[in-house]
């Protein structure tokens, strides 16, 4: 992966393209997964499309990025967090004729994926949906949390500055959603152990 | 009371005038005046202040550890693999690409946006009415609207509406000539518009055929115009023009209205 460094973002902020492409072939990655495992497998189809409108966001806003304040990866995973957040007040304020549909694409979705992932097992597929399903459970700021402290690897000091809230909320958020997350998968636990 | 109270008010203490103190007096110093905190029991004692902020910060600092120890206990229960299982779906090839392309043009429509507020458009036949009524004399203007009379067989007449040239842009001048219904001779007002008109035109082309090293005409109104009397959103530099104008009769004189020269109109209303 490509090191972000500061003069990779000077050089974005001045309009660069090689620059700027360096920076979403280095973030694109982390991003998808995030926004992904954050909205959960009905918004499968858009994933990319709403990655790209982080991007576009953190594109127009690059000017306003100080280095002397957040790490850039920290500062973009705002964006992520943002976006996301959006993106579900959007859908909540939906007709709730919209929910028949999304259970649609729901198995649809479900479909493609078996297509697409032909060499993971069934159980493991099992597995990756009772995971999704179990996370989508969780409240939607414990559920930002446990991404990016399990998923994304973020200390807590990063996560409280992207949450803005402090670390101690922060691990108390990441306690309660793994608590959670244990008692719902324990017959997978169990079958495992 | 408080046995710190000796010390008087904050301020007042051992800090005096030095500021911060020093290692040996930082553990004597006075216990400042503590908002009863949230798990201060029902009645207690004002001095128990202590004794509270030290029993939160244990509570505290207790809990963290409670914290870890726990998070330390579900990272063995819920371990990391497991949880690999729900991984996102495979992401295309051409991601990177597209959204790069998205970003570049955002940007470039975004810089076009900027710019534009910059670029002076044709102006549009109702400001071109408006700046006419205003800088002819209005009684002759009217003479001349009303006869609708043609020069040499060909009426004059005011741009109407949104007419344009044909090719979706205003026209820029506010007179058109259309078909007169018969020759007629020509009216008073234009014995002396055409010898006028004649003379602006060669006025002109001597002007433009001469050798120029000054800049453009809008860079000079720019270079020239106080910024107290520019607007960024003009849509034309007449109006800053006709403004620098004005203010040479009247210096006092504040343009504090939109551009297009309604302030003009208005001026001219107001003296008629």
């Amino acid at each position: 992966m490509t090191e972000i460094t500061d003069d990779l973002v000077r050089r974005a902020q001045q309009g660069d393209e090689a620059a700027s492409r360096a920076i979403v072939e280095a973030l694109h990655r982390p991003v998808i997964a995030t926004v992904y495992r954050f909205l959960g497998t009905g918004w499968r189809r858009e994933i990319e499309d709403l990655a790209q409108e982080v991007f576009l966001k953190v594109f127009r806003a690059i000017d306003k990025f100080d280095p002397t304040r957040a790490k850039f990866t920290t500062w973009v995973y705002t964006f992520v967090r943002n976006h996301c957040f959006d993106v579900l007040k959007k859908r909540r304020l939906k007709t709730s004729s919209l929910h028949a549909v999304d259970d649609d694409e729901r198995q649809r979705d479900f479909a493609d994926r078996r297509e697409l992932l032909p060499d993971q097992d069934s159980e493991n597929q099992e597995l990756g949906r009772r995971i999704g399903e179990a996370l989508a459970t969780l409240g939607e700021d414990q559920r930002m949390v446990f991404i990016l402290r399990e998923y994304e690897s973020l200390d807590y000091r990063e996560i409280a500055a992207i949450t803005g809230v402090n670390e101690g909320t922060v691990k108390s958020r990441l306690f309660r959603a793994k608590e959670s997350l244990r008692k719902q998968l324990q017959p997978y636990l169990e079958a495992g152990a | 009371m408080s046995p710190h109270d000796d010390h008087g008010p904050a301020g007042d203490g051992p800090l005096g005038e030095h500021g911060f103190p020093g290692e040996a007096d930082w553990l004597d110093l006075p216990m400042p005046e503590l908002p009863e905190g949230p798990l201060a029991p029902e009645g207690a004692a004002a001095d128990a202040g202590v004794d509270d902020f030290v029993s939160r910060v244990l509570r505290a600092r207790d809990e963290d550890r409670q914290l870890d120890a726990g998070l330390a206990r579900l990272d063995q229960e819920l371990p990391k693999a497991l949880l690999q299982h729900f991984a996102p779906p495979p992401i295309g090839d051409d991601f990177v690409e597209s959204a790069v392309a998205a970003i570049q043009l955002d940007r470039q429509r975004r810089w076009r946006a900027l710019l534009a507020r910059y670029v002076a458009p044709e102006p549009s036949p109702e400001f071109v009415n408006r700046t006419l009524d205003a800088l002819f004399d209005a009684d002759a203007a009217a003479a001349v609207r009303a006869e609708g009379a043609g020069i040499h067989g060909k009426g004059i007449r005011r741009v109407d509406g949104a007419a344009g040239t044909g090719d979706g842009l205003p026209r820029p001048l506010a007179w058109q000539a259309d078909d007169g219904p018969v020759a007629r001779r020509a009216p008073r007002a234009s014995r002396w518009l055409w010898p006028l008109a004649a003379a602006a035109a060669v006025a002109a082309a001597v002007l433009w055929s001469r050798p120029s090293h000054r800049p453009p005409f809008e860079l000079q109104v720019a270079l020239g115009t106080p910024a107290d009397r520019a607007w960024a959103d003009a849509v034309s530099p007449l109006p800053t023009v006709l403004a620098a104008v004005a203010s040479a009769e009247d210096s006092d004189a504040l343009f504090d209205v939109p551009v297009a020269g309604l302030w003009l109109a208005a001026a001219t209303e107001s003296g008629r």
